[in-house]
């Protein structure tokens, strides 16, 4: 009897060892695709099931062209279009505050709620490591040529590209042309080789009283990142912040016409205007076009300078789509079906509302895109571009220097070099 | 004969039965309850209030070029009424209301009934008057001036908190260089009517910088890469239009 319950025992043991052996197998042969030190459980070669409804949860912004249903009828006809392909797909839609749908998102990834697929317009969130999924591995190589190689290297890590493009820009400044040749500024010549804050500080010296060299808020927002990211030493970079305060406390950098900067620049009192959006200075060019205006202003695109002595670094915006994994994925070919509306979302063809964004370089939707393109297409071949990282400590700095609220000193310690 | 005297007694219940059946449907009839529980007595019975719902959607909508008033119902033409709007130098206020008070009769100038709107920067509504004439032009002092009859309809049909839309020409008036909350007036409409235009929808039109005013200016501040304090200032201004 004895003998008897030893076999046993030892079959037993056996089946378990079997089992726990297969199970660790299978566990090691997942696929899984590594991010940094990540491993991210997700197969690539996973495959749509054709016969299998699918019910995928988008969110993207209302954005102000919602007013006339513009833009939610653009998202609705791509989703139609892209319902034609994948008929078995369900898309339900949600659209987000402009103010607070970032802060919702982080909320829903917090309770694993996150949507499938989620369109960001102005931002390019960090890659949430618990849930996302990196969208290069479910890309084919002709796929991926669908984007410029510049942003392919921006929304990636380690080489994986973690989020389809959906559009992207390098931040530009717009230049006063009669006061550019004023000052001695060979606009050409900047426009395709850039400039340095030297030749700012040159605008600034040779203009007439009442007349600033520069005004504008994200000035202070772009600015120390840049700075951050150039890896010099910090007498290097205390050169350049004193260079800068010193244009502040000549009166060059306008502070107190922060909230005014576009005014300050339609109205003739300012060089340059920094730093800003592609689709602002589609506003300020709107606005300028109108003749019966007293001041006639001829805006020129101009690169954002670099740092004296350090290589040419440039902060590009830009909006995303983003693949979650959430409590309502089921399997990997639920993750293939988020890929496929991302990917076709990103790649999408009627540009009609981007145009209307003036969103440039990509994608390229029109004349005053092309002008952006045509400066920025320079730049973007010699410059390292950074994506661009919303730090209000940053902002709070600058302007503390700006406002001569905080010496050079203190704004070096507190940028933690 | 005591046949009789049964048949008569018999008649006469039913007589008086069906004068007090009469009565009280003529009472019912000159009667007029309003959504909000008050009764009014009007001259005739108007089948409209009858068919009052609960909970309608009700809009009105004053056209200062045409001089009417027309009272939507579910999204459909209910009422319409002539008027007489604001004399040019006194013009009525143009923007997205909402009744406040349900005045009753003021009498006088005012006529048979007063339905007081927000403006925020003077006291307008919707009255009756005791120039009947003036209906169908541009003569009162701001307020929306109804014949009694008319005025006395729409008072029983409406109730406080309808939407009182008056459009028109907005008047040129001059803007501030900053605008913040709790900030009211003629402009403040402008303004209002301009950030919807350009797709910042911040609800009614009603001169009020409200926080959800303020709310509308951020969403535009962060779309264009403004600082997002909530004020708007020379920048938005150019951005909206308005210089």
């Amino acid at each position: 009897m004895i003998v008897i319950y030893r076999r046993r025992w030892i079959i037993l043991l056996f089946v378990i060892l079997f089992i726990t052996g297969f199970w660790s197998a299978y566990l090691y042969q997942r696929s899984r695709v590594k991010i940094g030190e990540y491993y991210i459980r997700v197969n690539p070669t996973a495959k749509i099931n054709p016969n299998k409804q699918y019910r995928l949860r988008l969110w993207d912004y209302r954005l102000p062209l919602d007013s006339e249903g513009t833009y939610a009828r653009y998202l609705r006809r791509a989703v139609r279009d892209f319902q034609k392909q994948f008929p078995n797909i369900q898309v339900e839609i949600k659209f987000l505050n402009l103010l607070d749908g970032e802060e919702e998102l982080r909320q829903a990834l917090v309770r694993n709620e996150a949507p499938d697929v989620y369109a960001s317009f102005y931002s390019m969130p960090d890659f949430y490591y618990l849930r996302q999924i990196p969208v290069g591995p479910f890309l084919t190589k002709e796929e991926k040529k669908s984007y410029p190689e510049w942003i392919e290297e921006l929304y990636s890590i380690d080489g994986t590209l973690c989020s389809f493009p959906r559009w992207a820009s390098v931040n530009v400044w717009v230049g006063n042309r009669k006061w550019l040749e004023v000052s001695g500024i060979d606009i050409a010549k900047v426009q395709q080789q850039g400039w340095d804050w030297n030749d700012v500080q040159k605008i600034g010296s040779r203009l007439p009283k009442g007349i600033f060299a520069l005004a504008g808020y994200p000035i202070t927002d772009g600015f120390l990142q840049t700075l951050r990211e150039s890896g010099k030493r910090t007498s290097e970079v205390k050169a350049i912040l004193d260079l800068v305060a010193g244009m502040a406390k000549n009166g060059k950098i306008s502070v107190k016409l922060e909230h005014q900067a576009i005014t300050g620049f339609i109205e003739g009192k300012v060089a340059c205007l920094a730093g800003i959006r592609p689709l602002t200075y589609r506003k300020i060019v709107e606005i300028l076009a109108d003749h019966r205006r007293e001041v006639q202003v001829d805006p020129v695109v101009l690169p954002v300078p670099r740092l004296p002595g350090f290589e040419e670094i440039q902060v590009v915006d830009g909006g995303v789509i983003n693949v979650y994994r959430n409590r309502y994925t089921r399997g990997d070919d639920h993750i293939a079906a988020a890929m496929a509306l991302g990917y076709f979302l990103s790649t999408y063809q009627d540009v009609g509302p981007w145009l209307t964004l003036g969103v440039a370089t990509f994608p390229r939707s029109d004349g005053v895109a092309e002008d952006l393109a045509a400066v920025m297409d320079g730049v973007l071949q010699r410059s390292r571009l950074l994506k661009r990282q919303g730090n209000e400590t940053s902002s709070e700095l600058m302007k503390d220097l700006f406002e001569g609220k905080r010496s050079v000193d203190a704004v070096i310690e507190g940028m933690n070099l | 004969m005591a046949m009789k005297s049964v048949l008569m007694k018999i008649a006469l219940v039913g007589i008086l039965i069906s004068a007090s059946v009469m009565a009280r449907a003529n009472d019912e009839g000159s009667t007029v309850c309003c959504e909000d529980g008050e009764r009014f007595v009007i001259e005739n019975t108007l089948e409209t209030s009858q068919a009052v719902p609960k909970e309608s959607a009700d809009l009105i909508i004053v056209e200062l070029n045409r001089f009417r008033l027309t009272l939507y119902r579910n999204g459909e033409v209910f009422k319409r009424y002539p008027v007489a709007v604001g004399a040019p130098k006194t013009p009525s206020p143009v923007g997205e209301w909402k009744v406040i008070h349900k005045g009753g009769k003021w009498g006088g100038g005012f006529g048979d009934r007063w339905i007081g709107i927000n403006v925020p920067w003077g006291i307008y509504g919707i009255h009756g008057t005791d120039k009947p004439g003036s209906i169908g032009s541009r003569s009162s002092h701001g307020c929306i001036r109804m014949y009694n009859r008319q005025v006395k309809e729409l008072y029983s049909l409406i109730k406080v908190g309808t939407p009182v839309h008056i459009i028109g020409p907005l008047p040129k008036v001059a803007l501030r260089k900053e605008y913040r909350r709790n900030h009211t007036g003629k402009d403040v409409v402008k303004i209002q009517f301009a950030m919807r235009a350009a797709g910042f929808d911040q609800g009614a039109a009603d001169g009020r910088f409200g926080p959800a005013m303020e709310e509308a200016v951020k969403r535009m501040e962060k779309y264009y890469g403004l600082p997002m304090d909530g004020i708007l200032g020379l920048d938005e201004q150019y951005i909206l239009g308005l210089r």
